[in-house]
């Protein structure tokens, strides 16, 4: 599998900082499951953290605190290391959705309960703590182009499945998009299987088309 | 030298499924033979090493909590860790009650996942600023951080890291050090308010009352000069 499109530095910093709501780090981590690159951005960054950590000034305490600790800490027991070889290697039984996707929806693709959007289209809201974002999944039919829109905030999508092209490449599984209100954008389905996407937005999307406008308080998009 | 490293202490087998019990009642020590190449990393973690042998040293305090549930080890990491993270975590205006919490919170953490701890992965420090960011945000924000699960079947893995990796990551530390120190100040702000205060990209923006474009041009910058000094490794 060939990633293409990486999440910008700034995301992966907010992330790897800890400062990344839950809306936005769901899809950030479901490309990062996909993309050992970026992983290893992360690291990087996270060492960084490290770094700072180790040069921040402080009072040279010791000792404070230690004996709270002891009383949390009796009886307790150290996690284990997952032993090797529990995953399933069997080939063709990988889930379509990665973690932390798969465990937000409860399911894989194939008990997914799609709502519809019409034109052939499907959306299933995923459920998050933090609620200054929208987390979807979206399925548009293999072919088939989503109508015009522009953003009226942020907008990630990560590709699951199939791939989807606009003016600005194309994009296929574990392909992350960062939209903002500059980009102006026909998504397009390719050909062959639906594609399926995580999308997260902050803000309603604003079609150009009046009748999908009218019709977007009912769909809930 | 201090002797405690070079002892192996086990617990009874206690009740936990895989019996590494944190217990005071039950254990007993035993001397045993050192691996290879732990003899050098033996003395106490010690003010004004050089970067790298602090770094190396914590490594050592890590693995022997993961390896023998070292409570000398254990104390020794808690007074070097404790006091700066109270600092890091106190400057994003917690209040000293939760910044406390944090602070024992991640500690417990770091006893039950040291067997986790992996040298290859990352330094000590980096690891343990990651468990502290993790609890942080469970413990202010109520969620846990989503994260890819490594052992999970549609993750796409990476090639193992090769065997020189280990000493690889505690090298790194001191090489990142200095390429953080030579970054332009405007550079070392934004990573500062990034990882101390805790602040996004857009809220940096906000703060310094910077356009958004020009603090995402000093992030990509900085991470750019970073990755270069790192080398071919990353």
């Amino acid at each position: 599998m060939n990633i293409n499109h990486h999440p910008s530095d700034e995301l992966l910093l907010d992330y790897a900082a800890g400062s990344l709501r839950e809306g936005w780090s769901i899809a950030i981590a479901t490309h990062l499951a996909l993309c050992p690159h970026c992983r290893n951005q992360v690291d990087v960054m996270e060492s960084i953290g490290g770094c700072m950590l180790d040069n921040i000034e402080s009072p040279s305490m010791t000792g404070q605190g230690y004996d709270d600790l002891l009383h949390r800490l009796e009886g307790l027991p150290q996690e284990a290391p997952a032993a090797a070889g529990t995953v399933s290697e069997k080939t063709g039984d990988r889930p379509v959705f990665p973690e932390p996707l798969r465990g937000y929806l409860g399911c894989d693709l194939d008990s997914v309960r799609w709502q519809r959007l019409g034109r052939g289209a499907y959306q299933v809201l995923v459920p998050t703590q933090e609620n200054d974002s929208v987390v979807r999944l979206l399925r548009i039919p293999a072919g088939r182009p989503v109508p015009a829109h522009t953003h009226g905030g942020l907008e990630l999508t990560v590709v699951l499945q199939g791939a989807f092209s606009d003016a600005t490449g194309e994009f296929g599984r574990g392909d992350i998009q960062e939209a903002d209100e500059t980009l102006q954008h026909q998504p397009h389905a390719a050909p062959g299987a639906d594609c399926i996407c995580l999308a997260v937005t902050d803000a309603p999307l604003q079609f150009n088309s009046l009748i999908v406008r009218m019709l977007q308080p009912i769909l809930n998009i | 030298m201090n002797l405690a490293y070079q002892q192996f202490h086990k617990t009874s087998p206690g009740r936990a499924i895989d019996g590494r019990c944190f217990s005071f009642g039950s254990s007993r020590r035993q001397s045993v033979t050192l691996g290879r190449g732990m003899d050098i990393f033996g003395g106490r973690m010690t003010q004004g090493g050089s970067a790298e042998d602090e770094a190396l040293r914590a490594r050592r305090l890590l693995i022997a909590i993961g390896e023998s549930q070292d409570r000398l080890a254990f104390r020794d990491l808690f007074d070097a860790f404790a006091p700066r993270l109270r600092s890091f975590i106190g400057s994003r205006g917690t209040s000293p009650d939760m910044v406390e919490e944090v602070v024992q919170e991640t500690f417990v953490n770091i006893w039950r996942k040291a067997r986790l701890y992996d040298p290859s992965k990352a330094s000590a420090s980096t690891w343990v600023f990651t468990i502290a960011r993790n609890v942080r945000i469970d413990l202010l924000r109520k969620i846990n951080r989503p994260v890819p699960d490594m052992h999970d079947p549609a993750l796409v893995a990476e090639p193992e890291p090769g065997a020189d990796q280990v000493i690889e990551r505690s090298q790194e530390a001191a090489r990142l050090k200095q390429a953080i120190a030579t970054l332009p100040g405007e550079q070392q702000e934004v990573l500062r308010m990034a990882f101390i205060e805790e602040k996004t990209h857009a809220e940096i923006s906000a703060q310094l009352d910077i356009p958004l474009g020009t603090i995402k041009s000093r992030i990509r910058l900085a991470f750019g000069r970073i990755r270069s000094e790192l080398g071919d490794n990353r």
